[in-house]
């Protein structure tokens, strides 16, 4: 498991590889942490491309993430193409809350969005 | 119906053994060559089942893990078994979104998880004695081909 952070106009991009399980969201969620505190960016994506595998520990860490973000007053979405991951967030109805993307571009689009909603414009 | 093949593995409540348990299933599987599908999905509830010892039945202490695969001509039976606390009300805790540690970002989802992804799932458990998890799945892959 890694996980590497950049900058996509203006929202945090937090990519994660390898397997998400229980031992790994331990560390990924202080790297997460440190890093959405210290940017002060309110907007994240979390983009899953290159996880290989997850288990129900992956859906706490996407909505603890999720409402930390929130916490700042912004938004969160994520970027996910496999089938089986899909179907692991799914169960948890994630997707009521949180969109779900096939890339990083269409992620910002939707956050552009759902950013207006919430400043209610 | 007679198993073709068996084998079991006791190991540590360490949350390193999560990603073990897992390589260790697939590897017994390899035999059969399942579909990528039915590989992901043994291994998400083997990942579940493995979890849940290691942080609701021993917690802060530590105990054994014991995993047991009996492979039959389609399908396989897995047994996660731990001597940790048990589980009190075992309806109460298979409720989808029922969870004790929700500070631990903990979901309540992985009892879900085991009976949608496998073809049957039940749980044994006694307060204070411990707790067995036997799931099963059918290879549809190998039903066509036989
Ligand atoms: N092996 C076990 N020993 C003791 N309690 C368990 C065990 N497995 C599950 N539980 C209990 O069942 C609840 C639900 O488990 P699960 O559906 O996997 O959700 P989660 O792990 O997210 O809490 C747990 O919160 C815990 O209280
Ligand atoms: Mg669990």
């Amino acid at each position: 498991m890694d996980v590497t952070f950049d900058f996509f106009k203006d929202n945090l991009v937090v990519h994660i590889s390898g397997e998400i399980d229980h031992h790994a969201t331990e560390v990924l969620r202080t790297r997460i942490d440190k890093k959405l505190i210290s940017e002060k960016s309110v907007n994240m994506i979390l983009d899953l491309s290159d996880v290989s595998f997850m288990d129900s520990s992956g859906i706490g860490l996407i909505i603890g993430r999720f409402k930390n973000v929130r916490g700042f007053g912004g938004n969160l979405a994520l970027v996910c193409k496999d089938n089986h991951i899909k179907r692991i967030v799914s169960l948890a109805g994630i997707e009521k809350i949180i969109e779900i993307c096939n890339d990083i571009e269409t992620a910002v689009n939707s956050l552009k969005i759902k950013n207006k909603k919430t400043a209610g414009l | 119906m007679q198993n073709i093949n068996e084998m079991s593995v006791i190991f540590s409540s360490k949350s390193e053994n999560e990603a073990f348990a897992r390589i260790v299933v697939s590897a017994f599987l390899a035999q059969i060559d399942p579909t990528v599908n039915e590989l992901n999905d043994i291994k998400t509830a083997v990942s579940e089942a493995v979890t849940n010892s290691i942080i609701h039945g021993y917690g802060n202490d530590s105990g054994q893990i014991k995993m047991r695969c009996e492979l039959f001509l389609d399908a396989i039976t897995i047994e996660i078994e731990d001597s940790g606390k048990g589980i009190e009300n075992i309806v109460e805790a298979m409720t989808p979104s029922f969870t004790s540690c929700p500070e631990m970002e903990r979901t309540g989802m992985g009892f879900t998880v085991m009976e949608t992804l496998m073809d049957s799932l039940s749980v044994d458990s006694k307060k204070g004695v411990g707790t067995k998890v036997v799931m099963s799945k059918k290879f549809d892959s190998l039903k066509e081909c036989k």
